[in-house]
């Protein structure tokens, strides 16, 4: 704890000499879990203490300056672990980035979320979400290399990330790359990319529509390097799979929203398959089948309590979770937020049942900011 | 005693008509010169500025955010929350019809429908970009009080947020006091008022703004310019959605 508030003071006070523009997040979690023991469990229980009841202290540092064109971002979090004294940290990302008119350059680990959907995110190969029923939190980004352009036909984007697992003898297996394309059409967000990635390319499109009425989401993405025994189509004599969303969002007031998501992944395991893994494996992982379905619903009353129920539906099995969340926000710089993840698969499903080590999650968070 | 109650009559109703009668002045030409000088007394072509929004709502918790905005022309206006440190760092963009928010967590734009309020305020999005009456409304001066004149803004085309505005303005500043917004079915909604008037960005401006809002009685939001500056241009990619991150 010492450490972590020796860190804390140390960023404060540098940020104030050397005029950096701060923000400081802390936040205490306490985390109840109730436990399914099912072979997802035993795998996890092999490797490590489960605790029904664990708790940790995050603090959430944000530091940015500008130097004439030269801007830099940096952005890391720590945890603390009371039950075990420990502390870990996560640089999520630090760059420098270089703007010249409508040309821009960012060097370092930074983020690079891609997709328009909310959940689910074919196109998004690069900075996948950890937590889908919190797909906005704790990303880190990926070290790379980024140009973009602006210009009055499109705003092209090209990446280059080396790959930090090691290199091998071979130039073009030590990197992958991607390049984007942005254009607004009308009230259309339209997104065409590719990423090259010597264990099999991808290729997308990603647009978002507001039509006036809701604003449409839709993604879809073909993937060269399919897994095995998967559905895939033939395009100029290579296999690919395929994955697309499609979503809508609708804001039915000030106070309340609503969106939708219907999620289909060829390269998702069949039923049989999904058994085959269980077998092989000792355990599923979750959300790796075909189809899916996600919900979600908010509102916020008297400016300061915020409901919120998010749901998934895996269509191919029935698996099934609801995530509610109640969250007060009596002040602008701090909110307490109690939620529970509660995994509603009926016994019999495989997915629910293996993949999944718990009944409910029931987790209270206190967050301020500074 | 017909005659004389006749009479009678006449002389009122020539006494009110005198009086609700206009200056000659303020014909059609008129009208719509003033809207355009409207339209530059409260916003310049390309400006900065700091703005602080509070939004009440009866019985319920104040809301207050800080603003730096950047914008251009009547549809284009790039805001970035500074205030409060839970929201610091979001931004809003407004490119014609289109909105979005970026937050840094995530660094990509979502795109949000641009008939929503602004943050839950009173103000739908298109109040606050640049008026651009000019393009949308048609003027016409209905009404006369001393130096105040009623500006009776009529829809030139139906997509755009309120079918008429009644703008009371000082003929002598031509800077509105009172404004009353009217939906499509006639029915007033909005009204709007403009105080505080200061020299801010080389001309006097209003500072303070009222929006109350006639649906939901207790119910606006307050908007205080903190300060404000022309700039000469801003270059297009300022308004360009995958740029919010810069």
């Amino acid at each position: 704890m010492k450490r972590l508030l020796i860190a804390a003071l140390f960023a404060v006070f540098a940020a104030g000499a050397f005029a950096f523009d701060l923000n400081l997040e802390a936040r205490s979690d306490f985390l109840y879990t109730s436990f399914m023991e099912n072979s997802a469990y035993n795998a996890i229980a092999a490797s490590e203490t489960v605790t029904a009841l664990s708790t940790y202290e995050k603090i959430r540092l944000k530091l940015k300056d500008t130097v004439d064109q030269v801007k830099f971002d940096f952005d890391a979090r720590a945890y603390l672990y009371p039950q075990t004294e420990t502390l870990s940290y996560t640089i999520d990302s630090a760059y420098f980035s270089f703007e010249n008119g409508p040309f821009v350059v960012y060097a370092g680990k930074q983020r690079m979320k891609w997709g328009t959907a909310y959940f689910f995110n074919p196109t998004d190969r690069l900075q996948p979400a950890v937590n889908v029923f919190r797909p906005t939190e704790d990303l880190e980004g990926i070290y790379a290399v980024r140009g973009e352009m602006t210009s009055d036909i499109c705003t092209p984007l090209i990446v280059i990330m080396p790959r930090t697992n090691g290199y091998s003898q071979d130039p073009a297996r030590d990197f992958n790359a991607a390049a984007r394309i942005y254009k607004l059409v009308g009230t259309c967000d339209i997104y065409l990319d590719y990423i090259y990635n010597p264990d099999g390319d991808s290729a997308g499109a990603a647009a978002s529509w507001d039509t006036g009425f809701f604003v449409v989401n839709l993604e879809a993405a073909l993937d060269a390097n399919p897994p095995a025994g998967c559905e895939t189509i033939d395009i100029g004599g290579r296999r690919y799979s395929s994955a697309a969303t499609i979503g809508v969002t609708k804001l039915i007031s000030n106070e309340a929203s609503i969106f939708a998501e219907y999620f289909r992944n060829t390269a998702g395991l069949s039923s049989e398959g999904y058994s085959d893994t269980v077998t092989a494996m000792g355990f599923g992982m979750p959300l790796s089948k075909k189809d899916y379905l996600a919900y979600s619903l908010s509102y916020t009353w008297d400016n300061s309590i915020q409901l919120s129920l998010t749901g998934l539906h895996g269509l191919d099995d029935g698996t099934t979770y609801a995530f509610p969340s109640i969250a007060w926000v009596e002040n602008q710089n701090y909110d307490i937020q109690l939620s529970l993840l509660q995994n509603l698969t009926q016994k019999g499903t495989r997915e629910g049942t293996d993949s999944t080590p718990f009944y409910s999650e029931t987790e209270l968070r206190i967050n301020a900011y500074f | 005693m017909k005659r004389r109650i006749l009479f009678a009559t006449a002389l009122i109703l020539f006494f009110c008509a005198s009086a609700l009668a206009l200056d000659a002045k303020y014909t059609k030409e008129y009208a719509e010169d003033l809207l355009k000088t409207v339209d530059k007394s409260l916003y310049p072509a390309v400006y900065k500025s700091v703005i602080i929004m509070t939004t009440v709502r009866a019985g319920r918790n104040p809301l207050s955010n800080t603003f730096e905005s950047l914008s251009k022309g009547a549809d284009k206006s790039l805001m970035k929350i500074t205030a409060p440190a839970r929201d610091k760092g979001k931004k809003i963009l407004k490119n014609g019809d289109n909105l979005w928010m970026f937050m840094p967590d995530i660094s990509r734009p979502i795109r949000l429908s641009a008939k929503q309020s602004f943050m839950g305020s009173t103000f739908s999005n298109e109040d606050l970009a640049s008026s651009g009456w000019e393009d949308n409304y048609s003027a016409g001066i209905t009404d006369q009080k001393g130096a105040l004149i009623l500006l009776t803004l009529t829809a030139k085309k139906k997509d755009v947020a309120y079918a008429k505005i009644d703008m009371w303005l000082d003929d002598t500043t031509k800077i509105p006091t009172e404004m009353t917004y009217y939906g499509l079915s006639g029915k007033a909604i909005k009204k709007l008022y403009m105080s505080n008037i200061q020299k801010i960005a080389g001309i006097m401006r209003p500072v303070d703004m009222k929006m109350d809002d006639l649906i939901e009685e207790g119910s606006y939001t307050q908007v205080k310019l903190e300060s404000m500056e022309a700039l000469d241009s801003l270059p297009e990619y300022t308004f360009d959605a995958t740029q919010m991150g810069r």
